[in-house]
């Protein structure tokens, strides 16, 4: 039997299956009044006339456009067929098997390095808007009780300004969408694909300060205001384990993704997760734009039913500034051990003056 | 599921895009419905999109908001397909209602999907199994009461 022939039986059956338990599942339109066909064929039969003897007209003078269009379609389908679902990172010193085992080292001397080197940079400009663009890939997945997996993968470039009233522009191009089997949906039936959204969000929505009101070079200090930003010790305890190193990295993630952060503030803070536990090194690494970085992980509160997570931070050995995150899920039956269910590289991040960009 | 407010955006969304490439729709009727559907199905996933972007940006900007689960659909009739349908996985769900409910042959819903016919096949069996179980249970309940 075809595959066309078992989709038909398998539908056939539900049909059948509903039917026995009182329910009709057809669902087909209602016939249209003469009135309302009418209607439609005023509406499209006119422009398809039009737009089919423009095309006759048009068509000649286009051949060698076509003919350049096609291939730069040809180079641009193939750039963007590397975009499929990411593959996990390799890391110089623990798996993501290790991490989820709990054998994974704990970083904390690579981190008071990492602290050491923040602090030794020269002062960088302060002044300004919070200006940060970064490269993201946002997935959703959905396994069914036989195991089946669904992913929608969204690559994201993002440009996100913090204005001085506190007002945030964010610009999100969704530029090669993918569809629910990881391929690159057909510009040619969805015209809106790789369309720019931008979020107007009101004054008062973020402070374009905070970052540089941080402690620096106090990583107790530090470690206290990273927790409060999360509502604090009970709340972060109440997480469950690790929940103290889960709000510090929440935290984190929400300075970076905001501004950028003053080096001896990354100092502080990379000084506050070294005194932790629960925080795990995974050594060297390439990050998803190719910049070499060292990773550390801390593991997500477990939660019920959850499958389980690992948040992890990729640092510039070099500049002590935090470089990408990602979030990996447990998936032992995978070659990495895990499936990155998203991930975001910053690529630029700068104060910028007011109303230069994204205003 | 799309929210009732937003459905008739998407359809509005769906329509103008067919009137728009009404030149290249395809003339049978069948076929026709496929290409409508295939464009509905991607403004349905740039919806998700769009929801999966808000939780982003509010995650961000308000960490410990609480979502209050919507409730809809325990004040729907509980022998309401869609409220049967909604039990199912969304891949299932839209590969169940376009063949058994629209009727589209199992070509044109794969086109719609963009899967394979052998994917379509895994999903409508995967539908048939889960609602055998979930109508098995209601009968069952319904003896009981």
């Amino acid at each position: 039997m075809s595959d066309i022939a078992r989709a038909q039986a398998e539908a056939d059956a539900i049909a059948a299956l509903l039917g026995t338990h009182g329910f009709d599942p057809t669902d087909s339109p209602a016939p249209l009044a003469p009135a309302d066909e009418a209607l439609l064929e005023r509406l499209v039969r006119p422009r398809r006339d039009r737009r089919r003897v423009l095309l006759q007209v048009t068509s000649a003078a286009c051949v060698a456009l076509l003919a350049l269009v096609g291939i730069l379609g040809v180079q641009s389908k193939h750039s963007a067929a590397l975009a499929g679902p990411p593959p996990t990172l390799k890391f110089g010193t623990a798996s993501a098997q290790e991490l989820f085992a709990g054998t994974a080292p704990s970083a904390s001397t690579e981190l008071r390095r990492l602290a050491d080197v923040a602090a030794a940079q020269l002062p960088a400009n302060e002044v300004g808007s919070p200006h940060v663009e970064s490269y993201a890939w946002y997935s959703t997945s959905e396994t069914d009780t036989e195991g089946s997996t669904t992913t929608v993968v969204q690559p994201v470039f993002q440009s996100l300004t913090v204005h001085p009233d506190g007002s945030v522009t964010s610009t999100e191009d969704r530029s090669s969408g993918m569809d629910v089997n990881g391929e690159i949906v057909d510009r040619a039936v969805d015209p809106t694909a790789g369309q720019v959204v931008t979020d107007e969000l009101p004054a008062g929505t973020l402070d374009p300060t905070w970052a540089r009101s941080l402690p620096r070079n106090d990583p107790a200090a530090m470690r206290t205001a990273m927790i409060d930003k999360q509502g604090g010790d009970d709340f972060c305890l109440s997480l469950g384990d690790g929940g103290i190193p889960y709000c510090m990295l929440v935290t984190t993630q929400d300075m970076y993704y905001s501004s950028p952060v003053p080096s001896d503030v990354a100092a502080s803070a990379w000084g506050a997760f070294a005194d932790e536990q629960g925080v795990y090194l995974l050594g060297q690494t390439v990050d998803r734009v190719g910049r070499l970085g060292v990773a550390v992980a801390v593991l997500e509160p477990p939660a019920e039913g959850v499958t389980p997570r690992a948040d992890i931070m990729i640092i510039s050995p070099t500049t002590g500034q935090l470089l990408s995150w990602e979030w990996i899920d447990r998936a032992p039956s995978e070659p990495g051990g895990a499936i990155v269910s998203a991930f975001q590289a910053i690529t630029s991040s700068e104060f910028i003056k007011p109303g230069t960009a994204g205003s | 599921m799309v929210d009732h407010a937003s459905v008739d955006d998407i359809v509005a969304e769906t329509f103008t895009i067919v009137w728009q490439r009404w030149v290249d729709v395809p003339v049978e009727p069948d076929p026709r419905r496929a290409w409508a559907f295939r464009v509905a199905h991607h403004r349905v996933q740039h919806w998700y999109e769009s929801k999966q972007r808000d939780v982003r940006l509010h995650r961000r900007l308000a960490p410990a908001r609480t979502d209050v689960a919507d409730h809809a659909g325990e004040v729907v009739g509980e022998n309401d397909l869609a409220t049967l349908l909604a039990l199912l996985p969304p891949s299932e769900r839209e590969a169940m209602w376009l063949v058994v409910s629209a009727g589209l042959s199992p070509t044109a819903a794969a086109f719609v999907l963009d899967c394979s016919p052998s994917a379509l096949t895994s999903r409508l069996a995967r539908a048939r199994q889960r609602l055998a179980v979930i109508l098995a249970d209601r009968a069952e309940r319904e003896v009981t009461r």
